[in-house]
């Protein structure tokens, strides 16, 4: 994926990307962390087709995504967003059944295929004993999981997770970093998601996206980019830059 | 499961059960014998009175009631507002409103009634929606610019009915509803496009249940959430304004028996769509029957008849369930 040249406004016309020019390396995890503000889920945005930018482009597989037809881009991509809501009372089952929505022509029914996805992805996020429980009924961490078990059945090589830990107990942000690693491994997905966390960052991705104001700061190896400085510059924090034999690289802020 | 089946075979039980005995109650009495024999034979005078006058008025109650009830829950759908009805909202009174200024200026144009009620309800629609939107529908702002139109449009009738008070917008009223006079005219109009509405919204149940999620996530699904949000939109305010083209204005009932509907059978369209047209066409053919016969010979208008019996209704479903829409 190759992102040439985004500008991107709201209507009160404030500049919230300015010109960014990256890519995204295929089968790799890659987080784009920030402070508030710094355009992150903005970005995510863009890449997922939910903003137009004013200018530049986004290119998937040679074809500018606004180019793709609403359901070729649903095949291409999967995005788990932030805030999820479903009508109360749906199963888990009927939600991840929504993921295969772009390989379903209008009024037709779910066939072979789409059952085998729906349960591969149940049992891929760990939630093929609660398909028929309501949503309501899950804990945040499996409510999180159905959402992406929805993105799984959409069956897309690439996956957008925009803050998936955000207000989960720690064993389940944990929980859902493992699963995003293992599906990065073995299901050979490209992963794109953003993280408040620098150290979860640092421990589950291949490339990090430092962004600040609109702007990419810096972007490749958590171990060649993560330093002191660049914690100061985005962040303004103060941080020790650790690196461990045992537990790898790892930063501890100490004070602003 | 049991529960949705039993509540489907209640109300069309009731359904039938109120129907027939609103056609042999009244003024004029008949047994249901004579009055079966009467409709095939027509040599009983009293039944050829009952078929001009009261048949009409029931089968536009029927249908009143189901377009009205299945409009709120598409606009409920379309909008995620628990609280859409198209009465409330103001399609209804710009319905009327349309109909009432044409019959005034053009008295000649009686017939094409339902066309103009549908340019009205979808003009106050269409500005509901315009001055709702502001980067993502509020519920709240939606539903208090919704009340400024439709006490907009009211006032608008109100103030060409007091201008002329004459006998012109025999078909429309502008506040209350009473289904006098219906011809069978009326009866093929709201059949026709009632019939035509309601099969589209039963083709619709799932755009309706898609709606459920938001749009972002929808966009993601490849699911083109504007074009349906249109088709969606276009059906409820034909389906509203053929009601109100012909039975005048009945507000409350779309919001009250789509409630009692998700109550009763959940919020899945599938089954939430023709229950509701069945729930409401009872609900409009018991209080017009009311209406008539409770203190006859003077007539309660049917909508005064409903709030009085739906509100407490919708009050005590409530308070049994908390399942509200959307939460």
């Amino acid at each position: 994926m190759e992102i040439k040249d985004i500008t991107f406004s709201y209507q009160d016309k404030v500049v919230r990307l300015h010109g960014i020019e990256t890519s995204i390396t295929p089968g790799k995890i890659t987080t784009i962390l920030g402070p508030n503000g710094s355009g992150k889920s903005t970005l995510l945005g863009v890449l997922t087709n939910n903003l137009a930018p004013q200018k530049g482009s986004v290119i998937l597989d040679g074809k500018a995504i606004k180019q793709y037809k609403p359901k070729e881009l649903a095949k291409k991509l999967g995005v788990v967003h932030q805030q999820n809501n479903a009508p109360s009372g749906m199963t888990v089952e009927k939600l991840v059944y929504y993921g295969r929505l772009p390989h379903k022509a209008a009024f037709t029914q779910h066939g072979d295929k789409d059952e085998k996805k729906v349960t591969w992805a149940l049992e891929r996020t760990g939630l093929i004993e609660k398909r028929h429980a309501p949503l309501d009924n899950l804990s945040g961490g499996q409510q999180q999981r159905a959402w992406i078990a929805m993105a799984l059945a959409q069956d897309t090589p690439y996956l957008f997770l925009d803050e998936p830990t955000a207000n989960l107990d720690i064993f389940y942000q944990y929980e859902i970093l493992e699963l995003v690693k293992e599906l990065c491994k073995e299901e050979g997905l490209t992963i794109v998601m953003v993280l408040h966390d620098i150290n979860q960052a640092i421990q589950y991705s291949h490339e990090i996206i430092a962004m600040k104001n609109g702007r990419i700061i810096s972007h490749g190896n958590p171990r060649d980019i993560v330093t002191r400085q660049l914690m100061q510059e985005v962040y303004g924090v103060n941080v020790v830059v650790k690196d461990d034999p045992a537990l790898g690289m790892y930063i501890v802020p100490i004070g602003i | 499961m049991y529960k949705k089946l039993i509540s489907f075979i209640a109300v069309i039980g009731l359904l039938l059960f109120v129907s027939l005995y609103s056609m042999i109650t009244g003024s004029i009495e008949v047994g249901l014998g004579d009055l079966i024999t009467g409709l095939f034979t027509g040599t009983n005078e009293n039944v050829e009175i009952i078929k001009d006058l009261r048949l009409p008025r029931i089968i536009i109650a029927l249908f009143a009631g189901a377009c009205l009830s299945v409009s709120g829950v598409l606009l409920q759908a379309v909008l995620r507002n628990p609280l859409a009805e198209p009465g409330i909202i103001g399609v209804s009174s710009g319905a009327g409103f349309v109909s009432i200024l044409m019959i005034t200026f053009f008295p000649t144009l009686y017939f094409y009634t339902p066309l103009f009620s549908f340019i009205g309800g979808a003009a106050a629609f269409l500005l509901v929606y315009l001055f709702a939107w502001k980067s993502g529908l509020d519920p709240l702002r939606m539903i208090l610019i919704g009340v400024a139109i439709n006490a907009l449009f009211t006032g608008l009738s109100q103030l060409l009915s007091a201008q002329n008070a004459s006998s012109l917008m025999s078909g429309i009223s502008v506040d209350a509803s009473t289904l006098t006079m219906k011809t069978w005219d009326d009866v093929g109009i709201i059949t026709l496009y009632g019939t035509i509405g309601l099969l589209l919204s039963l083709l619709l149940y799932a755009w309706c249940n898609h709606l459920g999620l938001k749009d972002k996530t929808l966009r993601n699904l490849g699911f083109q959430v504007n074009r349906a949000r249109f088709i969606i939109s276009v059906v409820a305010v034909l389906l509203a304004s053929i009601a109100t083209a012909i039975a005048g204005m009945f507000t409350f009932v779309g919001l009250l028996v789509p409630h009692i509907g998700r109550v009763l059978v959940g919020n899945d369209h599938k089954v939430l769509i023709p229950f509701s047209a069945l729930a409401g066409a009872l609900l409009i053919v018991t209080a017009d029957t009311l209406g008539r016969t409770i203190m006859a010979p003077i007539e309660i208008p049917a909508s005064i008849i409903m709030a009085v019996i739906g509100g407490p209704f919708l009050i005590f479903l409530l308070r049994k369930s908390d399942r509200i829409y959307g939460n």
